[in-house]
């Protein structure tokens, strides 16, 4: 018994009484970059302005602070922005579930690690023109009220809370099902779990403004190891379901030969199988030799 | 700082810290595992009936996790006692831990949500072909949890040989070559301990064994994935009690080296590489790779010479474990006058606990016995004695040991005592199930006849005593673990 079970959507009964004409029918379909205006200019703009700020910070001689690593991490943290969103990814989250799995993975536990190992926010400031890097700077300032919120923001507790509530809740099917029928809905879930993992990664990574806040081996084991429980439990969840949780998927055409149960139990299993490799990179990169 | 100990040397501290937390999540699920074979015997002696696939399930779950917590037990306290004189990296420890500890997370998903029972062997095919018990996905994420926990442990290994290598500048060195070709007379200046000799040995044997799973894993994963269409059963079980049996067996010689550093503690004799034991832990390495063939004695496919390797090396193996642990460990305590502790006591369990658990084991490998005996609970018996009073005995020693030298505190009477009750509880809990094999009642069984009945009752009893030992032992080393952990620090 193969794990693609092959399950014949041209001899589904459900098939005859859906609206297809918005979807394709076929795989190739699919395979298409689409160049979203709004995504490209963000990345754009992104990555202009923070290696301007990596340049102008070597120049004056920060060579360490401003190492090629960090330069590496952040634009790929962008690429892979670009990969989640604008690649032929995004247009098959529509019809596979497993795809989209795939998505949040990328947006959740790649991208936002990147990110802030290239320690954004410093380097963009120091792109920016210095009346507006002084103007914004003093917004990350230790009195102002957006470096209160963000210090909150990033307690561990609260990074972890917000990380788990955003992730169950955009799994709900109720949630689920809007966000690949709405499409502000679906852009709001990835800036959420986008938003909601910085926030996770932020006190085990350390970025300024915000220094990590997990210190020892320990703390920084414990919330990794809740972490991956807790993913691990609604990957599982997903994986072993009985029926098809995520209803969208039985109202459009199938473009592979697999049924849409199958398709859900291999999306489950890619948030959870592959755990223990990605925590355990993240032990191995933040854990110390203390 | 606080005062050198017999394992703190002032440099160590990050990987004592670890090494507590491998052996305090190890203890804990120990005791949850063990809270699973109690409702087992509960079922068995038809006081809490379980349904049966909720038995195979906890069944599987039982043993995969029994499995998985007594080996990190051991490596918590292993790499402990080798951080004293070699270096460490506690972040690759940290690392091989996150790798260990959620792929044994797979198995309980698996079994508990995914409904697997198929049995911690995982014998192909069963695996893939429950009949609907379960899914693939529940069978995959098995094998993948069994994959990553083999990583976690070739990590921990390859940790091990690379800082004994480096400490003695070679392999050769590391294993005491030149001191063991020349009988003695040349390279004796410069000798690893009885401690790094176990951690290369080991290390080796590891590195082996997760080798042979992924050789395993490899056309099993294909087969998953409609690759490739039939996968060889003997050759699968071949090579799953090769990765599997060896892994166990070097959970026992990992627990052993712990009683290398307790027993002179108390007994106030060093315990110094000799010839005997340079040549004892170098055969080890070949000879443990070769008793899991009697678990094969009964597949008529399998040719009789490996029939045979499986009678030699099962015997093989026994005597180094024999000469080196229990002649040696003997030979220390006697005229001593050690100091009775509840280490020291549990040490005693754990000698006798291997040395039946291994006569248990030698009867089994014998193949007119195994014929008769091996799938009844004669079996079982025999791997518990070894086990819970063997290997978990040297390790909740050994742990004890620890919290109380790093918090400075002394033990008590009470926990001396129920150091005794864990030996007489786990005493009376595996001689039920060596006398339910001796009367052929069979292993793996969810429903029991009513005859069968009286052994798990009794076995019940005995399992209460070791309860309340392991309460008392527990209570007292969770109020000094805080003293402990501030131990291992300046």
């Amino acid at each position: 018994m193969p794990i693609f079970a092959n399950v014949a959507w041209a001899h589904h009964p459900i098939r005859e009484t859906l609206p297809t004409h918005s979807y394709g029918h076929n795989l190739g379909d699919y395979l298409l970059w689409d160049w979203r205006l709004d995504v490209c200019i963000i990345l754009l703009i992104g990555s202009l302005v923070y290696t301007l700020g990596w340049l102008r910070l070597r120049r004056q001689g920060h060579l360490r602070l401003a190492s090629r690593k960090r330069l590496v991490f952040y634009q790929s943290g962008l690429l892979s922005i670009a990969l989640a969103l604008i690649s032929p990814i995004d247009a098959l989250v529509d019809v596979l579930f497993f795809v989209h799995m795939l998505q949040h993975e990328l947006l959740i536990f790649l991208i936002p690690p990147l990110l802030l190992a290239g320690q954004p926010l410093l380097f963009c400031l120091w792109g920016l023109p210095a009346s507006l890097r002084l103007k914004l700077g003093g917004m990350f300032v230790s009195r102002h009220p957006i470096r209160h919120t963000l210090t909150f923001m990033t307690t561990p507790i609260v990074a972890f809370l917000v990380s788990v509530f955003v992730l169950w809740g955009w799994h709900h099917p109720v949630a689920y099902n809007l966000a690949l029928k709405n499409e502000l809905a679906h852009d709001l879930e990835h800036i959420s779990f986008f938003l909601a993992f910085l926030l996770y990664w932020w006190p085990l990574i350390g970025s300024p403004p915000q220094r990590s806040r997990l210190l020892t081996n320990v703390k920084r084991g414990f919330y990794l190891v809740v972490s991956a429980i807790q993913t691990a439990l609604l990957g599982g969840l997903i994986t072993f379901a009985n029926d098809v949780l995520y209803p969208h998927y039985l109202t459009i055409p199938r473009i592979v030969n697999w049924a849409v149960l199958t398709d859900q139990q291999f999306g489950g299993a890619i948030m959870w199988l592959p755990g223990p490799i990605i925590y355990g990179l993240a032990a191995l990169l933040t854990m110390k030799d203390e | 700082m606080n005062a050198e100990t017999n394992t703190f040397n002032g440099n160590n501290g990050g990987m004592l810290k670890v090494s507590l937390v491998y052996m305090v999540v190890g203890f804990v699920v120990f005791l949850l595992m063990g809270l699973l074979g109690l409702l087992m015997r509960l079922n068995h002696a038809g006081i809490f009936l379980l349904p049966s696939d909720w038995f195979y399930r906890i069944m599987t779950l039982h043993g995969s996790g029994m499995v998985a917590a007594s080996l990190l037990f051991s490596m918590g306290g292993f790499a402990a006692v080798l951080s004293k004189s070699v270096k460490l990296s506690p972040r690759i420890l940290w690392t091989a831990f996150f790798i260990y500890f959620l792929g044994a997370g797979f198995v309980i998903i698996a079994t508990l949500i995914g409904g697997f029972g198929a049995g911690w062997t995982v014998l192909h095919p069963l695996p893939y072909q429950s009949g609907g018990a379960w899914g693939l996905w529940a069978a995959i994420a098995m094998y993948l949890g069994y994959l990553f926990v083999a990583v976690g442990f070739l990590l921990y290994c390859l940790n091990m040989l690379y800082a004994v290598v480096v400490k003695y500048g070679g392999l050769g060195k590391a294993l005491a070559w030149e001191y063991l070709f020349s009988g003695g007379r040349k390279g004796g200046d410069n000798l690893p301990s009885p401690v790094e000799l176990v951690a290369a040995v080991v290390a080796i044997d590891g590195a082996i064994t997760v080798v042979a799973g992924a050789i395993l894993l490899i056309p099993m994963f294909a087969n998953a994935a409609g690759l490739i269409e039939v996968v060889d059963a003997l050759f699968a079980k071949n090579l799953l009690f090769l990765f599997g049996h060896t892994l166990v067996n070097l959970n026992i010689y990992l627990a052993a080296g712990l009683v290398y550093a307790i027993l002179p503690v108390y007994t106030n004799r060093k315990w110094e590489t000799k010839w005997p034991v340079a040549l004892a832990l170098n055969l080890v390495i070949i000879l443990v790779l070769l008793p899991y063939f009697h678990h094969l004695y009964q597949d008529f496919s399998q040719t009789f010479f490996l029939h045979v390797v499986g009678v030699i090396g099962s015997y093989g193996v026994a005597i180094p474990a024999f000469v080196v642990t229990i002649i040696g460990s003997m030979a220390l305590i006697y005229r001593s006058g050690m100091r009775w502790a509840v280490p020291s006591v549990l040490i005693a369990l754990g000698l006798w606990g291997w040395t039946f658990g291994g006569m248990g084991a030698l009867l089994d490998s014998t193949i007119p016995v195994n014929q008769v005996m091996h799938n009844t609970q004669w079996v079982v018996g025999h791997f518990h004695t070894y086990w819970l009073m063997g290997a978990v005995a040297f390790s909740l020693g050994y742990m004890y040991h620890l919290i109380n030298e790093l918090s400075h505190s002394e033990e008590s009477g009470t926990s001396r005592m129920a150091a005794w009750l864990y030996g007489l509880g786990s005493a009376g809990f595996v001689l039920m199930f060596f006398l339910s094999g001796a009367n052929s009642v069979p292993r793996r069984y969810a429903t029991y006849l009513p005859d069968w009945h009286t052994y798990p009752t009794v076995a019940v009893v005995f399992v209460l005593i070791l309860t309340v030992g392991l309460l008392i032992l527990t209570l007292e080393m969770l109020g000094r673990l805080k003293g402990a952990w501030q131990g291992t620090s300046g």
